[in-house]
């Protein structure tokens, strides 16, 4: 009975915290007020405050990660609405999102190791502008370091949603289509969210450049990744 | 909630977990078939666009329980992200190169992304 117990209760303190938190966001709108931020450092503190390995807690966490997969399955929906609603542009728009992949890629990559990171980190860091279910699933693929993918998947988004807007003005992105591709290629979900604000327009270019960016990552990392290691180091 | 309404509610929720298992299962066939080259889910999430296109399956057969799971996408990725606690020590070695990495990055990918579309638009 109690073998069943303690994961329910890890699973159901999981939903709790990030309810709450989702709670909190909407009670004061801030960006840095991140629901998932604020469930990863209160799990964080509890389960190192109460000395509780990650495997006993993880054995109720992974019945939430397993419905990672479908979720990205599930993201086919929205592909097929945006796909159906911006079909002329459908080349550009792959154009664009294919290239500035490929260099997010190797930027972040070489990046990385010129600021002194090493390879395991390097290569967890890689799909850091990758909506996050699917940069965890790259990085376990290439065996870096899922958790430490996931956190600069936040990190990332976080930036896009509070300074996105004001460095897009900056650097003279000032069509809206063009805003939305480069908000949702460089900063995923987090960012769309944040430029949905905007305008509509921007809104479906940025979801559908993340949904593009992810599958072309997920493609092309496993290949390309090491090929950049090997030739950085 | 009348009777009729409630069953329309489940059975649009039972299809939308059948037609995503099966694309997932498909996926994850293509995934096995190509020696791991091809991500099971991804596969998956084209598969489900392209059935969508083709008309083959609804979208209210399948909006139901795909919203569902997109809006709890967030929730669903925490438990990986506690996983940090087991490599506290690979973070705190590394957390100045993960910023700047981050935050260096983002600002070059978005700058890129931003100026080739615009860039394209201007010309047609």
């Amino acid at each position: 009975m109690s073998d069943l117990m303690m994961p329910l209760f890890y699973f159901l303190l999981t939903i709790l915290v990030y309810l709450a938190a989702v709670h909190l966001q909407r009670r004061i709108e801030h960006p840095l007020l991140n629901p998932v931020l604020i469930t990863l450092l209160v799990l964080v503190c509890l389960l190192l405050g109460l000395g509780i390995p990650y495997v006993d807690y993880q054995a109720g966490g992974h019945w939430l990660s397993d419905l990672l997969a479908p979720s990205v399955v599930a993201l086919g929906v929205p592909l097929y609405k945006q796909i159906k609603q911006i079909k002329r542009e459908l080349p550009g728009v792959l154009l664009v999102v294919a290239l500035a992949t490929i260099f997010a890629l190797t930027s972040t990559v070489v990046l990385a190791i010129l600021v002194g990171a090493e390879a395991e980190i390097a290569i967890s860091l890689a799909p850091k502008s990758v909506t996050t279910p699917i940069a965890v699933m790259i990085v376990e693929q290439m065996q870096g370091e899922p958790s430490l993918g996931a956190l600069a998947v936040i990190v990332t988004g976080l930036l896009g949603a509070i300074a996105g807007i004001p460095l897009l003005n900056l650097m003279g992105i000032r069509e809206p289509k063009s805003r939305g591709i480069a908000m949702g290629t460089a900063c995923h979900a987090l960012g769309t969210a944040r430029i949905v604000q905007e305008g509509g327009e921007q809104g479906a270019y940025s979801a559908l450049a993340l949904v593009l960016s992810a599958t072309i990552s997920a493609i092309l990392a496993p290949i390309l990744v090491p090929l950049i290691l090997q030739w950085i180091i | 909630m009348t009777f009729p309404s409630l069953c329309r509610h489940i059975a649009s929720y039972v299809s939308s977990v059948l037609i995503l298992l099966l694309c997932l299962f498909v996926g994850q066939l293509a995934a096995k078939y190509s020696g791991g080259v091809l991500p099971g889910s991804i596969v998956g999430m084209i598969f489900l666009a392209l059935l969508l296109s083709l008309g083959l399956v609804k979208l209210h057969w399948v909006e139901a329980g795909a919203n569902f799971l997109i809006r709890w996408m967030a929730l669903l990725f925490v438990p990986i992200g506690v996983g940090l606690i087991d490599n506290l020590e690979l973070l705190a070695n590394s957390l100045v190169a993960i910023l700047l990495t981050c935050l260096l990055g983002t600002v070059l990918i978005m700058a890129l992304a931003g100026w080739l579309f615009q860039a394209l638009e201007r010309r047609q």
